[in-house]
């Protein structure tokens, strides 16, 4: 059917209504719009008054919901998107309601934000609806009192991109009556240098609302607005408190399990109780002020919102009566933040011995090697090796693989493991396997005539570098498991005949500045090691204090709610801005015991430790003079340490050797990249301790490593060289060699044989048949970009081939898939047009970018074979499931077609489908094939060569390893 | 200069990526790779995605001066493009879209289509390669028969160890031939990527000097 301007016309016109009638259907009023019912917000119980708790009654699956969008605003008729929850359309939502904690940071000015207050899309004038919050600092100010601000920036942008903003002089006298001499510093940064996050802030009211999208990404109507305020509630008592009395040690042992909400739990106290019944200690403990008396606080510590340690050790007075410890009870009290606290269940003590806690760790911690220096690794045992299923090999189940894992760092080698299987009850193994090549699984021939369902026990030794103790060993049972069909191992663990599957190796981490350890991971005891990660810093986060901008000749600046207004000066940033505290810390002065702080800002910074060092005189004379007219001497000792306190803060400011180092430089970009080498380097150190425990209050931690007094800190070193891959490049480094060599000898003129390439030689005659023919060629350069090496290797045979089509004077179309790869086969074909003295003859159209998208270039490509008629296709380069459409197509049409690609899965369908095909290798050489340059062939040589030497290390490694020779083996990396 | 600058970039930036390749550190991995060559790479695509359009525009707008055979269909690339394009711009590219609409509704079904004619392809190619001309096409006869075979389950019910032997074959003479092509193509792209950094091979450079 021939398509005529008739024809034509008609099918335009279908496609038009097709369009129109689409855009009808879309823009369709509903006539009934769904509304989310039962929606509430109230407070999230436990909290620290930062959290509301959204709740609703999801629209029935025949409704199409894809998602439920929820709005919050200060106001009821103003509300902010704040998030979307997706639902699956297909299965709707199971459960009868649905929830959405708001309680924890939401976008207040990010990047993604509209530039101005927008309306939410389909919704009318009257709607309270909106997009998120703008960015747009002005209109933000006015709300911004009622959240809490944290800024995210970018470290660079707090460097160097802040603007120094100076406030003015206050008119008013500040806390300690005098006026200040000078206004307060900001660090501003505009709206789209930072992100910032906002926190609900208790006591003050947020409204909500919730739509529902249908999928047509209709909005249905907004849920009744609701409001909310969040208030600060009693921190949940902690889920459980174990305590223990060890009786040779005279210590009394906690550790505890804190609640699922514990991000403001702060401290931690414990009682001893007198012995009482459960239901007594519930109503006692509902108020706390008929506690007073009746229980005796034994100890106390910080919490740190979850991540300090969740354990304890009270030593027991002097002369106490051990009885009346493990008689009495304990209950944990959790106090959070705002002064709220909870108490546990009470715990009665188990009456153990130090025999009975696990053995202390032998831990150390070392720089991880092969990396880019943000990973440090915390060691605690010997390498672990353990069985985790097995297979039966055949029916009768005589022979079973056994799969095994072995836990190790890249420092720990382990050269052989020897496995001894022992049926029940024997004491003599039955079989014993040496492991010599680690491939994580070795065959077991089960013994003639024994029952395997009545299982095994395997001991498992090792030998490696750094030594293994010959007294090492780990032991498993394997027994039948009926569910599974399979013999699996149990979950016990035996190390050295004593059971480590319910130990916990738990890992805390202290930073220089810090003075408490923090909680890195628990690990189980099937793991010897941890690899902690030390990020470089990129981010820095601060508290957003307020904001200033421009509006008519006035600048307005509000800070801490504060409005304040004055006409604008010369040198006023009018910019709308973010105002950002300029404090930053520099260094921790170790021996001090003092973080020192310093401004982003030169002058400031030093004006900073000027007026630090004064206060701090001013502090210590005033303390000085206290103590001399102090008579009791318990106070004195106080003064004392304050004293020594304010001292060293002292010392540190006016010694650091960093502080005046940085404060010697002028210029403010120069003397930030001091500052943040200083504070980026100091930070990234660390030291560890491991914590072995049941998690019942049996726990022994390790010592923190020392160097004589101090803690020993390390920071992880970033490698030049990967010692993964020397190997890989001494092979390579000798290819490179070889290739050099034979380029050598071919320029010198020695005659280099290459096999003949039948795909090669036909490239001519296809290329002649086409001319005799009178119909085009077409080239494909697979759908790889020019990242591939493929492509590169086609290209270096479209040249040529362009070259010959130019000489004859036929058409060579290239339809090409990668739009990076397009200008330059449109330049090759150019060149080869040009080159053969035909630059009349090249059209730039020919060779032209179709698509990147897989089938609808196969289609397009399809069209085009057909509608040409082309009597050559070639298929150079990568192709996939594309290759076997176009070539079966090329077959239909009756082109001689030559292929030639590096994708194994495509080779069989090129040789079924194409007269001659390259296979992989091949179609590399066909560039230097085709070429003859001596150059070429060289490498064509090596590439011949450096296989047979590969050929030669297969062979030679594989004889080796049948006797157990492993060396090659090991030498070889895996990847 | 045309080729001698570019082939210093090239070779510059393939020495750069060889130390990227050994060398984990920082600078290279993060600095480098992260910071610089990412960056410039996302940003030159759009560049580059928008030569294509023009030189797919020209071609089908020539067709169409030139009333090339078939030149009517180049108006459906130009109304194609034009109706994705606004669909994109006004309704915007979240599903529920027209953009998403036109997505799911015309080009997938389309794709699907071209994909499913492969299984005849297939069919088709596979009654090429199967036909038992030789000693060697009647080996992969045999070999093909028993992979397919115990794929199904009447395979299993004719002889229980087929999926024993087709696993065999599979592993051991398929992954030998396998690992033998693959062995060339790795030495074939390595020989590549040296030719390229030592500047034997300038096939990707174009032409002029």
């Amino acid at each position: 059917m021939r398509l005529d301007k008739r024809r034509l016309i008609y099918l335009l016109l279908f496609v038009l209504i097709v369009f129109f009638t689409l855009i009808i259907a879309q823009k369709q009023s509903d006539k009934d719009r769904y509304v989310v019912q039962d929606f509430r917000v109230e407070d999230v119980p436990a909290d620290d008054g930062s959290g509301l708790m959204l709740s609703w009654k999801p629209l029935d699956r025949s409704k199409r919901v894809i998602e439920y969008r929820i709005y919050r605003g200060v106001t009821p008729d103003q509300l902010f998107f704040l998030d979307a929850i997706p639902v699956n359309v297909k299965t709707g939502v199971a459960s009868d309601k649905m929830f959405y904690y708001d309680n924890s940071g939401s976008e207040f000015i990010d990047i993604a934000s509209p530039r101005n207050l927008t309306k939410e899309k389909q919704q009318d004038a009257k709607s309270p609806l909106y997009r998120r919050m703008p960015r747009n600092i002005p209109f933000l100010a006015t709300i911004a009192d009622k959240f809490a601000l944290l800024s995210v920036i970018e470290k660079n942008k707090y460097y160097y991109r802040s603007h120094q903003i100076q406030m003015d002089k206050p008119t008013e006298p500040g806390p300690d009556g005098k006026i200040p001499e000078s206004g307060d510093t900001y660090a501003g940064l505009k709206d789209n240098q930072q992100s910032v996050i906002c926190f609900l802030k208790p006591g003050e009211k947020y409204y909500y609302t919730v739509v529902a999208i249908n999928e047509r990404r209709q909005f249905q109507k907004p849920a009744e607005v609701s409001v909310g305020s969040p208030v600060p509630n009693p921190p949940d008592p902690a889920i459980a408190l174990y305590s223990v009395v060890l009786a040779d040690k005279k210590e009394l042992q906690f550790e505890w399990d804190l609640p699922l909400y514990k991000d403001d739990i702060a401290q931690y106290r414990i009682h001893k109780v007198p012995a009482m019944g459960d239901t007594v200690w519930n109503q006692m403990k509902q108020n706390p002020e008929t506690l007073q008396g009746k229980t005796l606080p034994i100890t106390q510590g910080a919490v740190g919102y979850g991540s300090l340690k969740n354990y304890c050790t009270v030593p027991l007075p002097e002369g106490a009566n051990l009885a009346s410890f493990v008689e009495a009870n304990y209950s944990l009290e959790l106090m959070d933040a705002d002064g709220f606290s909870s108490f546990s269940a009470l715990s009665t003590p188990q009456l153990k011995n130090s025999a009975d806690l696990p053995p202390k760790a032998i831990f150390k911690f070392e720089d991880k090697p092969n990396d880019k220096g943000d990973r440090l690794t915390v060691v605690w045992d010997d390498p672990i090796c353990f069985v985790v299923k097995t297979t039966a090999l055949n029916s009768e189940v005589s022979k079973l693989r056994v799969n095994y894992q072995l836990n190790k760092t890249e420092n720990q080698k382990v050269h052989d493991i020897y496995f001894e299987f022992y049926k029940l009850g024997e004491s003599k193994p039955f079989s014993t396997i040496k492991e010599y090549y680690q491939d994580d699984s070795v065959v077991l021939k089960v013994p003639a005539g024994y029952d395997y369902k009545q299982g095994f026990r395997v001991k498992i030794t090792m030998d490696g570098t750094p030594k293994i103790p010959e007294d090492y060993m780990l032991e498993q049972d394997l027994k039948y498991d009926p569910k599974m069909l399979a013999i699996m191992p149990t979950k016990e663990l035996y190390r050295n005949g004593r059971d480590v599957s319910t130990i916990n190796n738990v890992v805390y981490r202290k930073t220089v500045a810090s003075p408490n350890l923090s909680i890195v991971k628990r690990n189980t005891s099937y793991d010897n090691n941890l690899d902690v990660s030390i990020p470089y810093p990129s981010m820095i986060q601060k508290p957003v204090l307020g904001f200033s901008f421009a509006k008519g000749d006035s600048l307005i600046t509000i800070v801490n709610g504060q409005r304040k207004a004055r006409k604008l000066k010369a040198g006023d940033v009018k910019t709308p801005l973010a105002l950002l505290p300029t404090e930053i810390d520099l260094v921790y002065d170790k021996k001090n015991e003092t973080r020192i702080e310093t401004s982003i800002f030169a002058a400031l910074g030093a004006e900073m430790a000027k007026d630090k060092v004064t206060q701090l005189n001013k502090q210590l004379a005033e303390l000085k003079t206290q103590k001399a007219s102090l008579i009791d001497a318990q106070m004195g000792a106080s003064l004392d340490t304050n004293i020594d306190k304010v001292s060293k803060q002292l010392a540190a400011y006016s010694q650091n050797k960093n502080l005046l180092h940085a404060n010697k430089i002028s210029r403010n970009r120069s003397r930030m990249r001091y500052v943040a080498s200083v504070r980026e380097d100091y930070n990234r150190y660390n030291s560890y301790q491991v914590v072995k425990t049941d998690g019942k209050g049996l726990f022994v931690e390790t010592d923190m490593p020392k160097e004589g007094d101090e803690i020993v800190y390390k920071k992880p070193i970033s490698n030049w060289f990967d010692t993964n891959k020397i190997v890989t490049l001494i092979t390579m480094l000798a290819f490179g060699i070889l290739v050099i060599v034979y380029v050598t000898l071919a320029r010198r003129g020695k005659e280099l044989y290459i096999r003949p390439i039948a795909g090669l030689q036909e490239i001519d005659n296809a290329i002649g048949r086409a001319t005799e023919m009178g119909r085009p060629i077409m080239y494909m350069l697979g759908h790889a970009s020019l990242s591939d090496v493929a492509t590169i290797a086609s290209f270096g045979i479209l040249g040529l081939v362009a070259r010959k089509a130019a000489e004859y004077d036929t058409k060579l179309i290239v339809p090409v898939f990668s739009y990076i790869a397009m200008p330059i086969a449109q330049e090759i074909v150019r060149e080869a047009h040009y080159a053969v003295g035909r630059p009349d003859s090249f059209d730039k159209n020919n060779v032209f970018f179709l698509t990147d998208v897989q089938f609808a270039y196969v289609a397009g490509v399809n069209g085009i074979m057909i509608r040409e008629r082309a009597a050559t296709n070639f298929f150079l380069g990568y192709f996939t499931a594309e290759a076997l459409l176009m070539t079966e197509t090329g077959n239909a049409v009756g082109s001689v077609q030559i292929a030639g690609t590096d994708a194994v899965t495509q080779i069989p369908f090129f040789i079924t489908t194409c007269d001659y095909t390259l296979i992989g290798e091949e179609f590399y050489a066909a560039s230097a094939y085709l070429n003859r340059e001596p150059m070429q062939l060289g490498t064509l040589k090596a590439q011949d060569y450096f296989k047979f030497f590969v050929f030669t290390v297969v062979i030679v490694g594989a004889i080796l390893s049948t006797f157990q020779i492993t060396v090659i083996n090991n030498i070889l990396p895996l990847k | 200069m045309k080729k001698t600058i570019p082939l210093i970039i090239v070779i510059l930036g393939g020495f750069i990526f060889v130390m990227y390749a050994f060398s984990p550190h920082k600078l290279l991995q993060d600095d480098f790779y992260n910071k610089f060559f990412l960056p410039w790479t996302y940003a030159s695509i759009p560049f580059a995605a928008l030569l294509g359009v023009m030189s797919l525009s020209m071609m089908h707008s020539s067709k169409i001066k030139r009333r090339a055979p078939k030149w009517q269909y180049s108006y459906f690339f130009f109304a194609g493009f034009a109706i994705t394009a606004l669909a994109g711009f006004i309704g915007g590219t979240q599903k529920g879209g027209m953009l998403m609409w036109i997505f799911e509704n015309i080009q997938m079904p389309m794709s699907s289509t071209m994909f499913s004619l492969l299984a005849f392809y297939m069919a088709s190619a596979a009654y090429k390669a199967f036909r038992a001309r030789s000693a060697e096409a009647t080996v992969l006869l045999v070999a093909a028969i028993v992979v397919m075979l115990a794929q199904v389950p009447l395979g299993v019910k004719l002889y229980k160890d087929l999926p024993i032997i087709s696993q065999w074959i599979l592993d051991v003479p398929n992954l030998a031939s396998k690992r033998g092509i693959a062995l060339g193509v790795g030495l074939g792209s390595v020989a590549t990527s040296l030719k390229i950094l030592l500047g034997i091979e300038r096939s990707y450079l174009g032409g002029g000097d």
